[in-house]
């Protein structure tokens, strides 16, 4: 049995707090951490069913791995620089980079949350749209 | 071979290329060999979604160059921010 399902209810469940917490400025650093989530779940929901990769690299344990010998397979980052569009690739990095952020920062951006809330937005149909081409893969095959 | 001295040069001269979006940077760059990964603390200015967003294409256009070597991972934070008491505090 795959793990697109269990990815994709995650990656709504994020989505959810992160709407939920952008109605509140004070918390507006988490409300971006909880999008980077909702995004990174997708992500993975796509990897799950990517034909072309091991089980290690449709799984990937950490988010940063170049991937060499003894590493265990690329991390969540590069296999999504790797295999999406480069504008996918950026907004995922972006998001990335702002879920480590703190509230302070983002005063100097503005109102930032629907820039993200689309980069994240951005990440979401793309994988959606993956996942609508292929079936998932069982997670135990090699 | 991978030294500090080697990624920051290379850095700096990438950051250069973006002057339109990002005046001023400081960059700091910590190698670690046994995972492969460049760690980069860019500082700009200004703090902008436009100049973050170049910074961060920059970042990963170095990283993607490098891919056989390392990963990247990296923090884009305003550079006034290091020298503010409210940095620290939020």
């Amino acid at each position: 049995m795959g793990a697109r399902k269990f990815h994709d209810v995650r990656a709504a469940h994020h989505l959810d707090i992160a709407e939920h917490l952008s109605a509140f400025p004070d918390y507006l650093d988490w409300a971006i951490v909880a999008l980077f989530y909702s995004a990174h779940q997708c992500v993975h929901s796509a990897l799950s069913g990517e034909p072309e990769l091991s089980k290690d690299e449709r799984h990937p344990r950490k988010h940063t791995s170049y991937g060499g010998d003894g590493t265990g397979g690329r991390g969540t980052n590069q296999v999504v620089r790797d295999i999406f569009p480069r504008q996918v690739h950026l907004a995922y990095r972006s998001l990335f980079e702002a879920s480590m952020r703190t509230r302070y920062d983002f005063v100097e951006l503005g109102q930032p949350y629907a820039r993200f809330r689309a980069q994240r937005d951005l990440v979401a149909t793309h994988c959606q749209m993956l996942n609508m081409t292929r079936p998932d893969r069982g997670t135990e095959e090699p | 071979m991978t030294t500090v001295e080697s990624l920051s040069f290379e850095l700096r001269g990438r950051f250069q290329s973006i002057a339109s979006e990002v005046q001023k940077s400081h960059l700091s760059v910590r190698w670690e060999p046994a995972p492969a990964v460049v760690r980069v603390g860019a500082c700009i200015e200004p703090y902008s979604w436009d100049g973050r967003m170049a910074a961060i294409e920059s970042l990963i256009g170095f990283e993607r160059d490098h891919a056989d070597e390392f990963a990247v991972e990296f923090d884009v934070i305003p550079l006034t921010s290091v020298n503010d008491e409210g940095f620290a505090e939020a």
